[in-house]
């Protein structure tokens, strides 16, 4: 019972919580950088000190400083972007109440299974070398195909997004 | 037993060519190759015939001809034919006077637009009748008793631009139907009793069913015959057959097609005899009928319904003795009624025909001195039927009556002299009324115009001319292919009596004796000598004969008062006691009236309605459903959760 | 299982993963929407990279690295759609989006 982890569990609820509830999107993407440090503190004390840091650096760094440019790009001007009222009757109570549901239903499959005692893990694991290892010996094929999924991002943002140059 | 005897096949099946091939070329072929065709076709069938019994008279005692035409791969159930005594007995009837009829058809249709459309149904009735008669069992039977009902339809509707000759066909197509129904369900019976529908497995072990199975089998069998034949309570049908040309009602309507029902009684004999009420049903409807037909005929004032009745009568008779087991005198009769009858309709064309289409009698007269071939061989014909020495009738009907005697059936005997009486009586009512007295005035020109008038409305009234003259009376001779086969009818009809003179020959009992005495139980003891019972007979039938014929003559001989004196009842009588109203009053209204209902209230409203509202149904649901659709993302991600959820909850309980 | 018990993890993981759900459902801005998906992706990492310390394999771990690549390319996607359809547009709200009505 490690106080840290104990700590990064709270911090990433929280700021989950913080994503969903904040009225502004500067906001949500922040709690949301927060979220994802609290995760990768777990993933450090669940021994994968690799995809740790590849959370930190890829996601958190990355993928969330995207974000930020798009919201900036968006809505920097104003402070809330969505009409006062919802157009949708009752979707947010159903909502919550559904998402309990679902909740419920997964605790519950979750606690009921006996599950056995954490094996021991070898030296080594979870480092680069042993990724490396799993991942270029065990699964080449997911490798080449997420690959071609970053190949396939990259062209469809390109393709989105440029503008046809009249006269060029 | 001659097995493969595929000679038996050309009886039914070059008529059934000649009809194929008249049907395709009746445009086409001149009018002699379209009657050569088929008066050919059915010539050779009847020359197929010949020699088959030729062949199977040099058979031993138990032989018969056998041709297996078709199988389904089932035991007991195919189509075949089979020759034997009673089969080629019929066939060569049928076979020979159709091919008699067919040449005088040829002349007699001649100046109709459908000749080669009638003698292509002509051919398919011969077909359809041989099948029936020399078929093998009920399969096959039943086969050629529908064709045959179509071929009737179809011949009886001739000139279908006549709406009275179109209800006529259509009624007896549905009175047949009725029967069918019976023989049918007497053939589900049949299978389900003795796992076979072939005769020559049945009939053997008729005796082996339970009783009430055998007298559902013989009434429903007997409903076919009577409906096939005209019998009461289902003759409805025959005297509005007459609005077919006469050469149909010669070959169907009294020489062949209406006796199916007695072919039909007699086949299936063992079975008869074994059902409890076989036998006396039958003898009922057969005296029921044989005296109906008559008492009704007396009361008839158009020739050819007057010939109608009397052939319900006389198929009666041949019913009746089939009913007391005088199987052999019952075929007998029904040889020379086919004669008689037959030449009696062909007369009867050439009266219709020189009185201008006109077919009341009361409008008839003095044709025996204008017309002497017409009066000689009418009057052998008459004779023949009233049943006088020499001619065949005397001796055929003879045996009938004298058979119900010796079988101990006095009521059915007085029964049948009765009729006897009435049949000469309305015979020579006829046969006075058209020849002798005064011919018709019908001088000047409301005479003619009347004529023409009537010549118009009846189609059958151009017919057989030799020659067009504006006379007041034709004096054309009669064509020789109308002559000839008529002839040839008075011929057979007065010497076929030879075949059974009492004690001398008696070549139809010995002949056909060969089938019946296979399976006959035990000869009933007689009830009264054979030899008394004769004598008997023969004089009280000549007395009342010979009383019916002079009264006959007195009321309606040449000094009569215009058409004689009116009966009495004799609206009963020409309404032949209101059957046809009573069966319009029982059947046709309540069904029409229903018919009319489904097809203004159930159709538009329940039918219509439920099919178009289904379809209203679906429109309503679809635009219903349609509101689902609100376009908002959020909404159907808020479904999938939902739904998931309960899935997920589900699986984790159980 | 170091820091907590293996069910705490798993309940955690189940926790975030409904909440990130819970707020696809009811936000409103399409910004939201993707990050309430991103934190789902991230209870996912969590609960493949539980299982795999308590299988001590690390087919756990590649899993979670697809994750971040997937993860990656669908955010890059989604921004540069949100991008196309909201640019002109006042207010950034999904339920203008209504194309697939009917």
């Amino acid at each position: 019972m490690s106080v840290v982890v104990l700590i990064a569990a709270a911090v990433a609820l929280l700021a989950a919580v913080a994503v969903v509830r904040s009225p502004v999107p500067v906001r949500s993407v922040l709690a949301l950088v927060l979220n994802l440090v609290a995760l990768a503190v777990l993933f450090i004390a669940l021994n994968a000190e690799f995809m740790g840091l590849v959370q930190i650096i890829v996601y958190a760094g990355a993928v969330m400083v995207m974000f930020l440019f798009v919201v900036s790009l968006l809505g920097a001007r104003r402070e809330a972007i969505e009409r006062e009222t919802s157009l949708l009757a009752g979707q947010e109570p159903l909502g919550v109440a559904a998402g309990g549901l679902l909740l419920i239903a997964l605790v519950l499959g979750m606690l009921r299974q006996a599950l056995p005692e954490p094996q021991a893990v070898y030296d080594g694991f979870g480092t680069v070398r042993a990724f490396g290892a799993s991942l270029f010996y065990d699964h080449v094929f997911a490798l080449q195909l997420a690959a071609l999924l970053l190949l396939v991002a990259v062209v469809g943002v390109v393709v989105l997004i440029a503008r046809r140059d009249p006269g060029r | 037993m001659e097995n493969g005897y595929w000679l038996l096949a050309l009886i039914p099946g070059l008529p059934l060519l000649g009809a194929a091939a008249v049907a395709a070329a009746r445009n086409r072929w001149s009018k002699p190759a379209l009657a050569g065709t088929a008066c050919a076709m059915v010539g050779l069938a009847f020359i197929a015939t010949v020699v088959a019994l030729t062949r199977y008279l040099g058979l031993d005692g138990a032989g018969t001809l056998q041709a297996a035409l078709w199988s389904w791969g089932f035991e007991g159930v195919g189509l075949g034919l089979l020759g034997d005594a009673v089969s080629l007995w019929f066939a060569l009837v049928v076979t020979g006077v159709g091919l008699l009829i067919h040449i005088y058809a040829a002349n007699y249709m001649a100046d109709d637009p459908g000749y080669g459309r009638f003698f292509a149904e002509l051919n398919y009735f011969i077909f359809a009748m041989s099948l029936l008669v020399l078929a093998d069992g009920f399969l096959g039977m039943l086969v050629g008793w529908a064709n045959v009902g179509l071929a009737s339809y179809l011949l009886i509707g001739f000139w279908n631009q006549r709406p009275a000759a179109a209800a006529a066909s259509r009624k007896a197509f549905w009175v047949n139907t009725v029967g069918e129904v019976g023989l049918i369900l007497a053939m589900a019976l049949v299978w389900n009793a003795y796992g076979s529908l072939r005769f020559a497995d049945v009939l053997p072990q008729a005796g082996s069913a339970a009783p009430t199975t055998l007298n559902a089998i013989a009434l429903l069998l007997l409903v076919g015959a009577v409906a096939k034949s005209a019998q009461l309570p289902l003759h409805v049908w025959l005297p509005d057959a007459m609005q077919g040309p006469t050469p149909v009602s010669a070959l169907i309507h009294a020489a062949t097609m209406v006796t199916a029902g007695v072919y039909l009684a007699v086949r299936a004999f063992p079975i008869f005899e074994a059902a409890p009420v076989g036998l006396p049903a039958v003898a009922a409807v057969g005296a029921a009928s044989a005296l109906f037909g008559a008492v009704v005929a007396v009361g008839q004032n158009d020739i050819k319904r007057v010939l109608a009745f009397s052939t319900m009568s006389q198929v009666g008779y041949m019913i009746l003795g089939a009913g007391v087991g005088a199987y052999s005198a019952a075929l007998f009769h029904f040889m020379t009624h086919a004669f008689f009858k037959a030449l009696l309709f062909l007369g009867a064309g050439i009266v219709i025909h020189h009185f201008h289409g006109e077919q009341d009698i009361r409008r008839m007269g003095g044709l025996g001195r204008q017309l002497p071939f017409a009066y000689w061989t009418f009057l052998i014909g008459t004779l023949a039927l009233i049943g006088l020495p020499p001619l065949s009738g005397f001796f055929s009907k003879d045996e009938i009556v004298v058979e119900l005697l010796v079988t101990g059936h006095p009521v059915l005997w007085v029964l049948a002299v009765a009729a006897a009486g009435l049949t000469a009586f309305y015979m020579t009512r006829l046969f006075c009324l058209v020849f002798t007295g005064q011919a018709p005035q019908a001088a000047g020109a409301k005479g003619r115009a009347a004529r023409e008038a009537a010549a118009a409305r009846e189609p059958e009234a151009t017919h057989g001319r030799v020659d067009h003259g504006h006379h007041a009376h034709h004096h054309h001779g009669v064509h020789p292919l109308q002559a000839v086969p008529v002839v040839l009818l008075a011929v057979l009809s007065a010497v076929a009596g030879v075949l059974w003179i009492p004690g001398v020959t008696a070549v139809p009992e010995h002949f056909l004796g060969r089938v019946f005495s296979q399976y006959h139980t035990a000869a009933h003891a007689a009830a009264v000598a054979p030899e008394q019972a004769k004598t008997l007979t023969m004089a009280v039938l000549l007395v009342v004969a010979a009383l019916a014929m002079i009264l006959g003559v007195r009321l309606y001989g040449p000094g009569r008062q215009g058409a004689g004196p009116v009966l009495p009842a004799a609206a009963v009588l020409a309404n032949g006691f209101y059957f046809d109203d009573l069966y319009r009053a029982a059947f046709v209204r309540p069904w029409r009236a229903l018919a009319a209902h489904v097809g203004q209230v159930i159709d538009p409203h329940v039918v219509d309605g439920a099919v178009n509202g289904m379809a209203r149904l679906a429109g309503t649901l679809a635009a219903g459903l349609g509101r689902l659709h609100g376009g908002y993302v959020r909404r159907y991600a808020l479904a999938l959760l939902a739904g998931t959820a309960v899935i997920v909850l589900y699986f984790v309980m159980l | 299982m170091p820091g907590m018990a293996v069910q705490g993890y798993l309940v955690l993981s189940a926790v975030l993963f409904v909440i990130g759900l819970v707020g696809v459902l009811v936000r409103r801005s399409p910004l939201v929407t993707l990050m309430s998906i991103e934190l789902m992706w991230g209870a996912a990492a969590l609960l493949f990279l539980t299982f795999s310390r308590l299988w001590a394999a690390m087919d756990g771990h590649v899993f979670t690295f697809m994750i971040v690549a997937v993860g990656a390319a669908e955010a890059a996607v989604g921004l540069a759609l949100i991008v196309l359809i909201f640019r002109s547009r006042d207010k950034a709200d999904v339920d203008d989006v209504r194309a697939l009505r009917g």
